[in-house]
């Protein structure tokens, strides 16, 4: 960070961060470790894949949503907004299940399906996480994208118009980068709970870190151990996250 | 009350048209029956009070607001309309960038674009729409921004800029484009008192190059100053037209007098 003073109270913080720490280490049972180093790792590569991928293609599909709500025709705006009011007004888990329970056991009766190419991937668990995160993460993002488009100054915008701008060259060159510059200091936010809602995947089978933590707590009959390493590895995943938008702000501050 | 007598013909062929304009919000009649014509080279001052539609007029001659009747013609061209009322629009929309390409525009609130630099501003329509080259474009925005007495400030970002700053940026961008004709739309009211000089001049020196200039403004002296003709519109309607000695010194019509007792009581 920027700031490298470290006024009395961060010191004690860190004073009691070390000791909570050397306690743990000192009092606790962790030779269970080891054995389970491969697996937290492939847990917490999921994790960190999951979290990645749906929040890019989450934020992909939000851009038209917000900008048919803001522009678009009536229908399409329409649609979009009840697709936002859908996704934001219903539990993330029914969202999972609905489609993994409920799309994927008819995948099987479509005609053509077990044919294609796609039939390996769609009998694993892994594409109908990504699917409900991404469009959780849209319906989320798309809703937050409206107003940022709606919120850049028309002037701006038809200062581009008077100089002959084609619309797609102002929606790229003006309107999304002045949207999305108002819209990072949340998405930090909005991010961190995109990581902590993947832990909901592990309910359709798919291993990520807290699935690989729920059976190292089954198999090991441990209860804090496991869990204070995964709280901690979830924490260190959302201050990278804190981390890399401070970066990103301070790189584009100077815009505004 | 049309003062046709004080009416100049365009010098050397219209740059902008207009014929019985009308532009209706609702039933809120803004434009009522407007003609004008500005030829090249002519400085046409438009003046009013807040409410009489002389910024609805200019922000109409480039179709930033679409007039509800009325013919336009720019640049020479007749510019087609489809559908009635709210719903009418420019038919063609190749046509209108292409015409707005060679109209620029200064705004009240400049609206320089704040994720780029001063530079990157005046770049970035000469690449995007006349597909200049990064460095040709680079060199010509420094010649601008060296024009308008902003060459040492072309990488700051427009938030660290004064407002007079900002609009002699945005005029830069304006040239730019190498336009044939200029719309100024009350480039000096959103600034502090004591910045309005430095975009007059910048102003100025444009209208002695001979560029064609429409300017919505309420600085009377300077309209006076650079104006071939001042356009008084009031309700909608031009009210009187002619040269400023004429407007100014000798106004005919009751409406103008009155406007002008309340701009400089003398």
């Amino acid at each position: 960070m920027a700031d490298s003073r470290l006024p009395p109270h961060r010191l004690g913080l860190i004073a009691v961060a070390l000791v909570i720490v050397t306690l743990m280490v000192v009092q606790m049972q962790w030779g269970w470790l080891p054995e389970y180093r491969e697996a937290i790792l492939d847990g917490l590569w999921l994790t960190v894949v999951l979290m990645v991928t749906t929040s890019v293609a989450g934020f992909l599909l939000a851009i038209p949503l917000g900008l048919v709500q803001v522009k678009g025709p009536r229908p399409l705006a329409w649609l979009a907004r009840g697709f936002c009011t859908l996704i934001r007004g219903t539990p993330l888990l029914l969202q999972v299940w609905l489609l993994y329970y409920g799309l994927g056991s008819l995948f099987p009766y479509l005609p053509g399906v077990r044919q294609s190419w796609l039939w390996p991937y769609l009998i694993e668990s892994w594409p109908y996480a990504f699917a409900a995160l991404t469009l959780s993460f849209a319906g989320y993002e798309g809703e937050v994208m409206r107003g940022a488009f709606a919120g850049v100054p028309k002037g701006e915008l038809e200062a581009a118009r008077s100089l002959g701008m084609h619309p797609l060259t102002i929606l790229r060159r003006i309107w999304l980068p002045r949207a999305v510059q108002r819209v990072l200091p949340t998405l930090n936010g909005e991010l961190v709970i995109q990581l902590k809602a993947t832990p909901l995947v592990a309910t359709i089978a798919a291993v990520d870190t807290y699935a690989v933590f729920g059976r190292i707590r089954q198999e090991t009959y441990m209860v804090y151990e496991p869990l204070l390493l995964m709280a901690l590895i979830y924490l260190v995943l959302a201050g990278l996250i804190t981390l890399a938008f401070a970066a990103m702000e301070r790189a584009g501050s100077r815009g505004r | 009350m049309r003062d046709a007598s004080t009416m100049t013909a365009p010098r050397g062929g219209a740059v902008i048209e207009v014929e019985d304009l009308h532009k209706a919000y609702g039933s809120a009649r803004v434009l009522k029956g407007i003609d004008l014509a500005a030829g090249r080279g002519d400085v046409v001052a438009l003046i009013g009070s807040s409410g009489s539609g002389k910024s609805t007029l200019l922000r109409c001659l480039n179709l930033l607001e679409t007039p509800t009747s009325g013919s336009l013609r720019l640049l020479g061209e007749a510019i087609p309309f489809r559908g009635h009322g709210a719903q009418r629009q420019p038919a063609d929309r190749r046509q209108l960038r292409r015409l707005r390409a060679r109209l620029g525009m200064v705004f009240q609130g400049f609206n320089l674009w704040p994720h780029m630099t001063l530079e990157a501003n005046v770049m970035e329509a000469p690449m995007q729409v006349l597909k200049r080259s990064r460095a040709e474009a680079r060199d010509e925005a420094r010649a601008l921004l060296e024009r308008v007495g902003l060459d040492h400030l072309r990488d700051a970002y427009p938030a660290t800029l004064s407002g007079g700053q900002q609009q002699r940026g945005a005029i830069a961008r304006a040239l730019a484009m190498g336009p044939e004709a200029l719309l100024f739309d009350e480039p000096t009211s959103a600034l502090d008192p004591e910045l309005v000089g430095e975009v007059l001049a910048v102003m100025r020196d444009l209208a002695k190059e001979g560029r064609t200039m429409i300017i919505v403004t309420h600085e009377m002296a300077f309209a006076a100053d650079v104006a071939d003709r001042v356009v008084f519109l009031d309700q909608g309607e031009i009210a009187e037209q002619g040269p400023p000695e004429r407007v100014f010194g000798a106004p005919h019509t009751q409406r103008l007098q009155r406007f002008l007792g309340l701009v400089s009581p003398s």
